[in-house]
C-alpha cells in the first residue's frame, strides 16, 4: 500500500488539504476539489488542456506530482481574478459557442499570463496557439485577446510616458557647479511624443496596477 | 500508475547526498519532474525512491561571474530562454532552452534534468558539449568537476555515479570573435527525441578570416551527444572559404550519420544544416568585428 502524505495547497484562493499518494498528480487533486474536472486527453502534457498556474507559472497539472505542489498557490481558469484580461477572456469564452469547451480554462490562463508578462502580440499568439485546439475556439477568441493586449500595451506605454514626464519635472538642474531645484520646463506635446489620443487610452485602458492584479494568478 | 515508492524531500544538499548514498541505484533524483509521470503512464518501471531536490539547498540560480556563466541545475529552461545575457553571449543555449516543448513544460523542466536525465538526453546537452561546459558534482565524500566531453562514454554510461548530485554548470561566454548556434531538425515529444540536434561554437581570428577554434556536436535519434572531432580538425587554423565550410559540413555529416546505420537517412539534412549554421556564425562574427 503506497504511503499517504498530507498535501496542503491553495486552490483558486481556497485552502485545500488532501491525503495523497506519491503517484497522485496535481490534476487528480484539482479535479477532485475545484468546480470542474481538469480535462486530460494526452497524459503527457502535449494537449495543454490541464493547464494551471502554479505560483504564477503555467504548468501541466497532468504530469506534475501533487506532492511537488505542496504549499503552493494553484489557480485554474475559474480562479483568475475578476479584474484583468484573464477574466475578460473568460467572459468572451462564456458568451460564445465553444464546440468542446475543453480548452477554455487553459485559454483564460494563457491570456492572463500573456498580459502579466506583457508579451508582444507575436509572442502572445505563439503562446495562445502553442497547443493544438481542434474545435476552433482558440481561433474564434484570438482577435478579441489580441485587441485587449494591444489596448493594454498602449495604456502601459502612456503610463510610462507620464511617469517619465513627472521624473523630468522633478529633476534637479545643475548650473555651472551650483545646484538648483528649478523645475524643468514643460515639454511640448511634440517633444515628448504624447498625443491626445494617448491620453485617452491611458484613462480608458488598463494600467500597471491592473497588471499587478493580474499577477494574482501567482 | 505505479505509486508504490517513497517520496523523499531532503531539506539541504548534505541530506540529499546522504539519502542518495544510502539508496544508490534505487533512487531517482527529480527536479521539475516533467518526465517522470509520463514514463510511468507508458509502463516504465518506477524506482523504489524518488528524491525531490526542490528544497535541497540553493541549486536554482544563474549568474555571470567574472569569467564564466554559472547555472544551477535546478534553473528552469523558461528562465534561461528569457535571460538576455545568455541570448547575447551563449546564444546556442538560449536557443535550445527556448526550443524545448511548450512553455508550461519549460516552466518546470530544469537544466539539470534536461542534461542528466536517463536517455534520451534533452536538447541542452548537445549545446553544453559544444560550449565546452563543465559540471560540478557532489557526493557525501567529495566534490569534483567533470567536462561534458567525459560525461558520457561510448556505451552511454554517465560518469556521474549514482550517489552524486550535480551542483553547478559552468562555461565561458562568447567574446566578440566567438558565437554559437543550435539547430533542431524535427520535434520532440515527451518520450521521443527530436531526430537531429546540432550545435556549434566558432571562434575566428581578429581579422575574421581564420578559424581559430570550432566545436561541433550532434545528437542523432536520441543517442548520446557527441563531438564532431574529425570535422573540427579540418577547420582548425584554416582560412574560412566556402569550400572549407563545405568540407567541414560533409565530414561532420559522415561521422554523425555513417553509412549502413539508421542515422544515414539524416545525412543530407545534417550537411545542409551544418553548412547553414556555420555560415550564419561566420557572418555574425564578421559583422561584430567589422571584418
Amino acid at each position: 500500500m503506497p504511503k499517504e502524505h498530507l498535501l496542503r495547497l491553495r486552490l483558486d484562493g481556497e485552502r485545500v488539504t488532501s491525503r495523497v499518494t506519491p503517484a497522485t498528480t496535481l490534476s487528480d487533486v484539482v479535479s477532485e476539489r475545484s468546480a470542474r474536472p481538469v480535462p486530460e486527453e494526452c497524459d503527457d502534457g502535449s494537449c495543454g488542456r490541464c493547464l494551471v498556474s502554479l505560483e504564477g507559472n503555467l504548468v501541466h497539472a497532468c504530469i506534475l506530482l501533487a506532492l511537488q505542489a505542496d504549499g503552493a498557490n494553484v489557480v485554474t481558469g475559474d480562479g483568475v481574478p475578476e479584474r484583468g484580461i484573464g477574466a475578460r477572456m473568460r467572459r468572451v469564452l462564456a458568451s460564445g459557442e465553444n464546440p468542446c469547451g475543453k480548452c477554455a480554462s487553459s485559454l483564460v490562463l494563457k491570456a492572463a499570463d500573456g498580459a502579466r508578462r506583457r508579451l508582444t502580440a507575436e509572442d502572445a499568439r505563439a503562446l495562445f496557439f502553442e497547443n493544438p485546439c481542434g474545435c476552433g475556439t482558440a481561433e474564434r477568441v484570438w482577435p478579441e485577446l489580441a485587441a485587449l493586449l494591444e489596448a493594454r500595451r498602449l495604456a502601459n506605454a502612456a503610463v510610462e510616458r507620464v511617469k517619465a514626464k513627472k521624473g523630468k519635472k522633478k529633476r534637479k538642474f545643475h548650473h555651472g557647479g551650483t545646484e538648483s531645484t528649478e523645475e524643468a520646463p514643460e515639454p511640448t506635446k511634440e517633444e515628448d511624443g504624447e498625443t491626445e489620443q494617448d491620453g485617452e487610452t491611458e484613462q480608458d485602458g488598463k494600467t500597471e496596477q491592473d497588471d499587478e492584479e493580474e499577477s494574482g494568478t501567482e | 500508475m505505479a505509486g508504490d515508492y517513497l517520496f523523499l524531500t531532503p531539506s539541504d544538499l548534505a541530506e540529499a547526498c546522504r539519502l542518495l548514498k544510502d539508496r544508490a541505484g534505487h533512487t531517482l533524483p527529480i527536479a521539475g519532474g516533467t518526465r517522470l509521470v509520463t514514463e510511468w503512464r507508458l509502463g516504465g518501471t518506477p524506482p523504489s525512491f524518488v528524491l525531490d531536490l526542490a528544497d535541497a539547498g540553493d541549486l536554482r540560480y544563474r549568474y555571470r561571474g567574472s569569467k564564466r556563466f554559472h547555472l544551477g541545475p535546478l534553473i528552469e529552461l523558461s528562465d534561461l530562454a528569457g535571460w538576455p545575457e545568455l541570448a547575447s553571449d551563449a546564444r546556442a543555449l538560449s536557443q535550445a532552452a527556448a526550443s524545448v516543448a511548450p512553455l508550461a513544460v519549460r516552466n518546470r523542466a530544469t537544466l539539470g534534468g534536461n542534461v542528466l536525465q536517463r536517455p534520451p538526453v534533452g536538447d541542452t546537452g548537445v549545446v553544453l558539449l559544444a560550449l565546452d561546459a563543465r559540471i560540478r558534482v557532489k557526493s557525501t565524500k567529495s566534490e569534483r568537476d567533470l567536462s561534458l566531453d567525459r560525461l558520457w562514454d561510448d556505451a552511454g554510461r554517465s560518469a556521474i555515479t549514482p550517489d552524486e548530485i550535480a551542483v553547478d554548470v559552468a562555461f565561458n561566454p562568447a567574446d566578440k570573435k566567438t558565437d554559437s548556434g543550435f539547430v533542431k531538425i524535427g520535434s520532440r515529444t515527451a518520450v521521443r527525441p527530436a531526430p537531429v540536434l546540432l550545435a556549434a561554437r566558432l571562434t575566428l581570428s581578429p581579422s575574421g578570416q581564420i578559424s581559430q577554434d570550432l566545436r561541433l556536436s550532434r545528437q542523432i535519434d536520441g543517442g548520446w551527444p557527441r563531438r564532431g572531432l574529425r570535422a573540427e580538425k579540418i577547420a582548425a587554423g584554416k582560412r574560412i572559404r566556402p569550400d572549407v565550410v563545405d568540407e567541414v559540413a560533409e565530414a561532420f555529416a559522415s561521422e554523425s550519420c555513417p553509412e549502413r546505420t539508421p542515422a544515414f537517412v539524416h545525412r543530407e539534412r545534417v550537411v545542409t544544416e551544418t553548412r547553414a549554421l556555420l555560415e550564419d556564425l561566420i557572418s555574425r562574427i564578421r559583422v561584430r568585428i567589422g571584418a
